[in-house]
């Protein structure tokens, strides 16, 4: 039986954008749209008022907020001895076979580790293994035993 | 007490996110690389222009020449590193330097142990090709040529892995 291995944790600052971002397209008509006064004066002099309405923003930037980290930011990556797949949101970006690769590689972008996958000396593709919260020399290590590196 | 992997790791930590930017800005790092017949526990290779933010991206840019560099580290197994097998690592690299156009590299060889004429003879290198850093896991020392193995083993070694004095 062949053991898949999925990763897919939660990326907590990405989740907060999103529902960040839903705030303030929710918050924004409070400030864009000319609001007559009473109404301004009733939800900004009566505290309950306010208070309520972001409580009611809150509350629905929270699922839209998940619905958006989940369709543009949510990454899993699945792996197992022969394959592996790296999803980002709801689209495939990565897909492989170990065997189609010849060599490793630790790559640092900024401050993030990726791991380098080589096809031959010029052709690679990236995994951005940090946005699944793996260890990357460990992963390193296991893609290794899954690939014959050979360099030249 | 570091094991074999523990050491290269801290090497590869070093080299890429440490103090090895005072030496190069080192983005990527092989394991088990060849290079010709020889094995090569670590390669590390990198820019001498590092990219930093604004400030100091324009520094960089008007000071720093842009060498592509690289650094080799090699864990002797059962033989031991003499003055035969550097010559063969040291042609190897110089190999693989010119047909990478590779400006500077460093080897760094770990070993238990070394014959005092054979670090005599490491001290005594003038390359302004590559820097030689013997890293004794016995003792804890390093012996290195001058200059580039100098600057390596002062700004870009790990300190955890040198005796504390």
């Amino acid at each position: 039986m062949i053991k898949i291995n999925r990763f897919s944790p939660i990326q907590y600052g990405k989740l907060i954008q999103s529902c960040c971002i839903v705030f303030v397209a929710l918050a924004l008509p409070f400030f864009l749209i000319p609001l007559p006064i009473p109404f301004l004066e009733v939800i900004f002099h009566q505290r309950i008022y306010l208070m309520l309405i972001v409580a009611l923003m809150i509350a629905v930037s929270i699922p839209l907020g998940w619905q958006i980290y989940k369709r543009f930011y949510h990454c899993i990556l699945s792996y197992d001895a022969d394959s592996f797949a790296f999803q980002k949101g709801k689209k495939d970006i990565l897909k492989g076979q170990w065997r189609d690769f010849t060599a490793v590689s630790l790559v640092r972008s900024d401050y993030d580790l990726s791991i380098r996958l080589y096809k031959d000396e010029n052709e690679y593709v990236d995994l951005p293994v940090h946005k699944v919260k793996l260890n990357p020399q460990n992963f390193r290590s296991k893609i290794m035993e899954f690939i014959k590196t050979e360099e030249e | 007490m570091f094991m074999a992997e523990d050491e290269l790791l801290l090497i590869e930590k070093e080299l890429t996110v440490g103090g090895g930017k005072w030496i190069a800005d080192f983005t990527e790092s092989f394991r088990n690389f060849k290079v010709k017949d020889l094995k090569f526990d670590l390669f590390a290779t990198g820019r001498t222009r590092v990219k930093g933010f604004f400030l100091s991206r324009i520094a960089s840019h008007l000071i720093c020449p842009d060498y592509y560099v690289g650094c080799f580290v090699f864990k002797a197994k059962k033989e031991s590193v003499n003055r035969n097998i550097l010559s063969e690592m040291l042609d190897a690299i110089r190999g693989y330097m010119r047909k990478k156009e590779l400006k500077w590299t460093w080897l760094i060889v770990l070993q238990g142990g070394y014959a005092e004429p054979f670090k005599n003879f490491v001290e005594s290198m003038t390359n302004y090709d590559v820097g030689i850093i013997l890293y004794d896991t016995s003792s804890k020392e390093l012996s290195y040529n001058s200059p580039l193995g100098k600057q390596m083993a002062k700004y870009a070694f790990p300190k955890a892995l040198l005796r504390r004095r």
